[in-house]
């Protein structure tokens, strides 16, 4: 009897260990990106001696990088459906150059002339997007020509040339903070905003648990739930405090949480977002359920075009020229950001939030890494490296889950 | 081992039949590549309110063809011939506009045509009427699982929940799901290919009797199966095909399974 019962428990305590491990598993391989993210993070402020997070140096990741998160946010779109976007870099220098020629040359104002830009990156999305969706030629090739294409328009633009000086208002887009209410060291309305946002974002958690618990949805328990609100609320007070000690929001920030918001609710909660989703995941199936995939397609490259000018134009503000070698492989950058966030080579799986992580991930490393004073020879390597080791990771896990 | 004697193997049917409801008339279909080739002859093809119609034929016949290409045209090119609805010409000119009108098809390759496996349950069952769960393209989450969790009972799809991926299920309870989204579409004419294909004997039974409501609610069901005993113990009415043409047309009662495999090998149109 007492064998019987020894073996039994320890059955029931060999399955605990498994149900944890897998559970273990289970998180790791959700939030593997993010793992590895705050890895890096606490990695680089060892090795930099403290340097990595002074406020100066986190305000200047996200100036840094502002450009290729756009464009990652396009892209997503993209590759959601299966394709890739090559021109995207061109497009940027492009439209760089289209700006340029407009207010460097024409002093037409930045409020005229940035949305003509973005309007003309929606019409080359268009041209190209014609090309995939409706005549069935891979994007791969389409984009390959545009990538060739717009390289080459751009330095008939600029005839070889760099353009500048821009309109101060039009640098302020990559340059400029939020206004300060007051004198003091810390930057009052980006603090007040900050707390705002982690207030909403606490109390979203709240509401989608709640519905959540309504539409038969197994939710996390009590503590878990408070436990993710807390951390949820620290990390957004605190990294807006670091932004608070130095200058406050950069407005490209702010401009990137419109972005982010603005996709997050495409993808998740609109029925555009699911057409994208279902005709990435299964094309053929998505046709005969009445879905336009065509259509769906065609307007995903219009609003690439669109996301590449906006890039375009945010480097060219940052740069406050417009050069003919602006943006150079940039479209590589985007694609890695969506891969390392997770997203699917064949389509249908990926998520804004994942891409969003991802371009970090490789913004950190970057940043991280010329602070260590890496050679940009070593950087490119190792940025190769831990991109074939995220994916490789990515699809062990999902591997061991599925066996 | 189903718990229910194998010699029931489909559910017992008393037609309530109504007026002749959906007519195709002189359907052509050519070859979407090779446009010479005729996939569809002259096809004349129609069902009653509340009947159930087989298209008995070999593989190639042209079936899945003909069900597609009425499809919204999602197969096929050249097409010519009409599409009625109680007694008036319907224009469907794409899948979108063939749901609008209440046609349905059931794909026979599920996994290829009919699901998207990286989505779950919920998602599959409300993709083809999205129209339905959403305000000016914004979906209503809460009411997309109402809907879809009311399909599952009604399907009564064996799972754990609603929100399980598809590419987990048996074969039988993904047919469910697609069945559900076709439902779902509240359609008035459903085309099933190879309905029961890869499913197992009690899970057959299952979609029979699910197949048997839809015509018992004044729907208009075409089954296309290669199983004669299949056709034989659903249809109320038997078209044959071979080599893009309608061979025959019997009623059950006067068919058997040598007489409509007569049919279905007949190399010329007889007395159609």
């Amino acid at each position: 009897m007492e064998t019987t019962n020894g073996v039994k428990n320890g059955a029931k305590k060999e399955k605990q260990t498994i149900d944890l491990k897998t559970k273990a598993l289970d998180i790791f391989s959700k939030y593997s990106m993010v793992i590895i993210l705050i890895g890096l993070l606490i990695a680089f402020q060892l090795m930099t001696d403290g340097i990595f997070w002074r406020p100066l140096n986190i305000t200047n990741i996200v100036l840094q990088n502002s450009h290729i998160l756009v464009l990652a946010a396009g892209m997503l779109l993209v590759v959601l459906l299966g394709h890739v976007d090559l021109s995207v870099g061109s497009v940027m220098a492009f439209v760089g150059a289209i700006s340029g020629i407009l207010m460097v040359n024409n002093n037409i104002s930045p409020w005229l002339a940035v949305p003509l830009c973005i309007a003309i990156g929606a019409l080359i999305g268009a041209w190209q997007g014609y090309w995939v969706a409706y005549f069935g030629i891979p994007a791969f090739i389409v984009t390959l020509a545009g990538l060739l294409m717009f390289r080459g328009l751009t330095q008939v633009v600029l005839g070889g040339q760099s353009l500048a000086p821009f309109p101060e208002v039009f640098q302020k887009i990559s340059t400029g903070y939020l206004p300060d209410l007051t004198d003091s060291s810390i930057h009052l309305l980006t603090m007040i905003l900050g707390v705002l946002i982690a207030a909403a974002l606490v109390f979203g958690q709240w509401r989608t648990r709640e519905k959540r618990k309504n539409d038969l949805f197994e939710v996390e328990s009590m503590n878990a739930f408070i436990l993710k609100a807390i951390m949820t609320a620290v990390v957004m007070i605190g990294v807006t405090y670091i932004f608070a000690s130095y200058q406050g929001y950069p407005v490209i920030l702010v401009i990137l949480g419109v972005i982010v918001a603005v996709y997050a609710f495409l993808t998740n909660k609109t029925v555009a977002g699911r057409q994208i989703y279902a005709t990435g995941g299964n094309r053929k199936a998505a046709e005969l359920s009445g879905i336009k995939t065509k259509k769906i397609t065609f307007w995903v490259f219009v609003n690439m075009g669109a996301m590449a000018a906006l890039a375009g134009l945010i480097l060219a503000a940052r740069l406050n020229a417009a050069t003919p070698q602006a943006g150079t492989s940039m479209e590589l950058d985007a694609m890695a950001a969506v891969y390392f966030g997770g997203a699917s080579t064949s389509g249908g799986i990926g998520t804004i939030v994942g891409t969003i992580v991802g371009g970090l991930v490789m913004g950190v490393l970057n940043n991280g890494m010329s602070i260590l004073g890496v050679g940009v020879d070593w950087q490119q390597a190792i940025k190769g490296l831990i991109l074939l080791l995220a994916v490789v990771l990515d699809i062990y896990n999902k591997k061991k889950k599925a066996a | 081992m189903v718990g229910r004697d194998l010699t029931n193997r489909y559910p017992e049917r008393h037609p309530n039949l109504g007026d002749v409801y959906f007519e195709v008339k002189d359907w052509t279909v050519h070859h979407p590549i090779d446009a010479h080739r005729i996939m569809n002859d002259k096809i004349n093809f129609n069902i009653r309110k509340g009947e159930i119609v087989g298209i008995a034929g070999l593989m190639g016949a042209g079936r899945t063809e003909f069900a597609m290409s009425v499809f919204g045209r999602s197969y096929g090119s050249h097409i010519s011939g009409s599409i009625h609805k109680a007694g008036r010409e319907i224009s469907v000119k794409d899948v979108p506009a063939a749901i609008e009108n209440g046609l349905a098809y059931v794909s026979e390759d599920r996994k290829a045509l009919g699901l998207n496996l990286l989505m779950d349950i919920r998602e599959n069952t409300t993709i083809a009427s999205l129209g339905k769960i959403s305000k000016q393209g914004v979906l209503d989450k809460e009411k997309e699982v109402q809907v879809a969790e009311s399909y599952r009972k009604k399907m009564r799809t064996k799972t754990s929940s609603i929100y399980q991926k598809v590419s987990s299920l048996s074969g039988g309870n993904q047919q469910k799901v697609v069945l559900a989204k076709w439902l779902m579409t509240e359609p008035d004419v459903l085309f099933l290919d190879e309905p029961t294909r890869g499913i197992d004997v009690g899970a057959k039974y299952e979609i029979y009797t699910i197949i048997e409501e839809m015509a018992a609610a004044g729907k208009c069901v075409c089954i296309i199966s290669s199983e004669l005993p299949e056709i034989l113990g659903m249809c109320d009415r038997i078209y044959t095909m071979n080599e893009g043409k309608f061979t025959g047309e019997v009623l059950r009662k006067d068919a058997n399974q040598e007489s409509l495999m007569n049919l279905m090998t007949r190399e010329e149109e007889g007395v159609l």
